[in-house]
């Protein structure tokens, strides 16, 4: 179960821009706060937040390889029942991944096997999902990983990606440098 | 016309092309004065934008039977038609020593002069950086810097290479965003997309006026060595130097703040080197071979990392605070040309679009638009369309 959902709203001048955890709509209201974001988050929050900020601090990534897994059709189904309720509604995609299935030693084998096997010429669009299926099922997410959704500001462009054991999950990833988080979902 | 304005496009190094008569003229300003810019093809302009520069030979005409010939472009007589010709490198064997020697051949035809360097953050002018410093040649830097989010790891690599330089100048981009500025743009003889950028080139040029800088190098032309696939037959090298650069902000920005600036990346001796070392090699969009190779005269974080920041989000705001700006420009076009596409209706329809949505399809036309009334503006500043 993914226990912790936690918006970061952004503040700028004359607006507070958030993201909306039911519908995963971002929302835009005016507002008088500062630029600074004086929320207080959790230590693992925070930590991650600051790696996100500072990627150089990122370890460098290593190649990685999927081996073949067992009940690798099972898995494919779970993928693709996860990847239509984002589709349809945020909220049900979230309620799904809650029925985790940890086959995966890491998110990024997880991540590498999603790309691989679902819709993978509309891997593009498909971050969201992509993300919650690989939390859901690394074996190692629970401890050390997050999932950002981030905003891509001005734009309304938007994305979603893990950081686990202080790395980038997913190595086909290049745009996410680009996005600033507005919610983080992890286990305490 | 303007004498002001007759003195700085004097200085322009684009040709243009009769495509009927295959004549060649030195500058196009008496036929705009004689009104060849009222069947200007606002449309033509738009599809050769989207065609991009590397298919410039195949650009249609957007002043009726008028083609700009580009420095490095050649016009074929006998089939009446642009051409681009293609760098053809010399096979040779190469290492490291023969790079660095390629270079400092390269920054010795500037002795004498103060040489700067673009400070971007990126890899490509970060390589030409780390070059000057190891060959011990006193250089000056000049960038665009932001607070923006994505921008951060272009800032880290920013600060960690001041401290190279004799002196820096980093500029706030926010003060000099894409497309701002647009009325002051200087009068040109051919519609240019890179005017939309003008603000941001000419605070660099004037920058570069305040450290004395002569010489500016700039990391273009790093995409296509470091980045495109290569091939092992030299003769089918995909690279065509000439285009590296775009000669508008050199010709009317930079030149006449008394600065020249370079790509060096599109140096001969340079290119057949590096064609050389990567003879043969797929693409390689993450420049994982430069960062390596050039692993010895880089910030570490450039040859383990291949961040690079969007400049979408400059655009988007840009976009958002020229609207006045523009309307007014396609307001005048259309005063000038009747031409539809600068009419209220598709104006409204144009710019009525949401523009904090990412289609860069949309951003296109708009841009191509907006650098057509910009021309125009100029036309009218210099008195030559009235």
């Amino acid at each position: 179960m993914l226990s912790k959902f936690r918006t970061i709203p952004i503040y700028t001048i004359d607006e507070e821009c958030f993201f909306e955890k039911i519908t995963g709509v971002l929302l835009k209201q005016a507002s008088n706060r500062s630029t600074e974001n004086i929320a207080v988050y959790s230590s693992k929050l925070n930590h991650f937040l600051e790696l996100n900020s500072h990627p150089y601090n990122l370890a460098i990534r290593k190649t990685f390889t999927i081996g073949k897994k067992r009940f690798e059709s099972f898995i494919k189904i779970y993928a693709i029942i996860l990847t239509r309720l984002f589709s349809i509604n945020f909220y049900l995609g979230r309620l799904f991944s809650k029925i985790s299935i940890r086959v995966f030693q890491s998110s990024e084998e997880a991540v590498l096997f999603y790309r691989n096997y679902i819709y993978p010429n509309k891997q593009n669009d498909l971050c969201l999902a992509r993300a919650f299926f690989a939390a859901a099922t690394s074996k190692s997410f629970k401890e050390n990983g997050l999932i950002f959704i981030g905003v891509f500001l001005p734009s309304k462009s938007m994305h979603a990606w893990i950081i686990e054991d202080r790395a980038m999950a997913d190595p086909q990833d290049s745009i996410w440098l680009n996005y600033q988080p507005v919610a983080a979902i992890h286990y305490e | 016309m303007n004498n002001q304005h007759i003195h700085i496009i004097s200085e322009l190094s684009v040709q243009f092309i009769n495509t009927s008569s295959g004549k060649t003229y030195k500058d196009i300003w008496h036929l705009l004065k004689a009104g060849v810019w009222k069947n200007a093809d606002v449309g033509n302009f738009e599809s050769n934008n989207l065609k991009g520069v590397l298919k410039r030979d195949d650009w249609e005409t957007v002043i009726p039977n008028i083609l700009p010939l580009y420095p490095g472009m050649r016009w074929n007589n006998s089939l009446m038609q642009m051409e681009e010709p293609r760098f053809t490198p010399k096979i040779k064997e190469t290492n490291s020593l023969h790079i660095i020697a390629a270079a400092n051949r390269f920054f010795k035809k500037y002795d004498g002069k103060r040489i700067g360097v673009q400070l971007s953050g990126g890899l490509d002018s970060s390589i030409i950086i780390g070059l000057l410093h190891y060959l011990k040649i006193p250089f000056w830097l000049v960038g665009m810097t932001t607070q923006r989010y994505e921008f951060r790891t272009e800032r880290y690599i920013q600060h960690l290479l001041m401290p190279l330089a004799q002196e820096t100048i980093l500029i706030d981009y926010e003060a000099y965003l894409p497309l701002s500025d647009l009325m002051n743009v200087p009068p040109h003889q051919h519609p240019e997309m890179l005017a939309i950028n003008y603000s941001s080139e000419n605070a660099m040029a004037e920058a570069c006026q305040k450290l004395g800088v002569e010489v500016l190098l700039t990391g273009d032309g790093g995409d296509n060595l470091f980045a495109e696939a290569l091939p092992n037959n030299p003769n089918e090298c995909p690279w065509l130097p000439q285009v590296f650069s775009d000669p508008f902000p050199a010709d009317l920005i930079y030149a006449p703040k008394g600065v020249q600036l370079v790509p060096f990346f599109a140096d001969t001796d340079f290119m057949d080197g590096i064609f050389n070392l990567r003879r043969g090699m797929k693409e390689d969009n993450s420049k994982w071979w430069a960062r390596q190779y050039f692993e010895s005269i880089l910030p570490q974080e450039l040859v383990n990392y291949d961040y690079c920041a969007d400049f979408w989000g400059l655009y988007v705001s840009g976009l958002q605070k020229a609207i006045p700006t523009i309307k007014e420009l396609f307001e005048q076009a259309y005063q000038l040309t009747k031409n539809e596409l600068f009419s209220p209706k598709e104006v409204l329809k144009l710019l009525g679009q949401d523009i904090l949505d990412t289609k860069k399809e949309m951003y296109q036309v708009i841009e191509a638009r907006t650098a057509f009334a910009i021309w125009l503006n100029g036309l009218k500043k210099a008195e030559v369309a009235i």
